[in-house]
């Protein structure tokens, strides 16, 4: 039978619960109002900290890679698989958030600027890793080919980070000066920059929460695997 | 300076935000629960054989 749930994921569970419940409560009742943009600003705390979870999956499963090349563990692909998988959909729901608040800022829902352009071939590229990694059989070669993929893949990751500061682009720079094109940008006052930092810490709990969740059902999915081989033999 | 209203486009985002966490954790809680109900299922034939 599979391991019932440890009990410091439990805790895990709650803490998460709270430190995000602060970070909504912070952006809706703490975080002032922005005046050029009005209430849509406040998009951008879960917008930017939605993208750093998506980052550190997507970091994660590069070290998973490494580590698998290394030792053979296939625990490490099970890591790396459950990094992707969750950086997949943050990355996703960060660029639709993105883009409605991108209306009221640019006028448009979308421009392949830099940033736009650089954020949606990483995440086709790691759409692609999913699609590709269904398509073998061999648990093996699976996770050779993943480990492999997802160190490559990585590379599409600083060259999104550092698209809005090594190109002209309209996109805003939230650390660090914008570029002169850049609309929606604004400055940030001490609350605005302590409710983002509590976005930010709220998303990694998230993530490690997650991260865990989506181990353990790895874990079980390749049990369940190896026992199914193990009876048509 | 008149602050824009733009309250439904965060009303909007924060769906998104919100609902795409729930849609994942939703989807981690069946894929679970199904590969618990084919872990039971595999221990049964094991038994029978």
């Amino acid at each position: 039978m599979s391991e019932s749930k440890p009990r410091w994921l439990t805790i895990l569970d709650i803490a998460t619960i709270a430190i995000f419940a602060v970070a909504a409560g912070m952006v809706f009742l703490y975080a002032p109002l922005e005046v050029s943009m009005g209430q849509v600003q406040k998009i951008f705390y879960f917008h930017t900290a939605a993208f750093w979870t998506g980052m550190l999956g997507f970091g994660c499963s590069m070290v998973a890679g490494i580590i698998y090349l290394r030792t053979h563990n296939h625990i490490w692909d099970v890591v790396e698989l459950a990094g992707i998988e969750i950086a997949l959909v943050f990355c996703l729901v960060g660029i639709i958030a993105g883009s409605i608040w991108a209306y009221p800022a640019w006028n448009t829902w979308w421009t392949w600027d830099p940033r736009l352009t650089t954020v949606t071939i990483m995440e086709l590229a790691y759409f692609a890793y999913l699609m590709l990694r269904a398509g073998i059989d061999d648990p093996d070669r699976r996770a050779r080919f993943g480990a492999v993929y997802s160190i490559v893949a990585f590379l599409s990751v600083p060259l999104t980070f550092f698209s809005i500061r090594l190109f002209n682009t309209i996109h805003p720079v939230v650390i660090g000066s914008s570029d002169p094109g850049a609309a929606g940008t604004f400055d940030m006052t001490s609350k605005m920059v302590t409710t983002f930092m509590i976005a930010l810490l709220a998303f990694t709990f998230v993530f490690i929460d997650l991260l865990w969740h989506r181990i353990r059902l790895g874990k079980l999915a390749d049990k369940i695997e190896q026992k199914k081989l193990s009876l048509s033999e | 300076m008149d602050i824009p209203e733009t309250t439904n486009y965060l009303i909007a985002g924060y769906t998104v935000i919100f609902g795409g966490m729930a849609i994942y954790l939703v989807s981690l809680f069946i894929r679970f629960r199904n590969l618990r109900q084919d872990e039971r299922m595999l221990d049964e034939v094991e038994k029978k054989d």
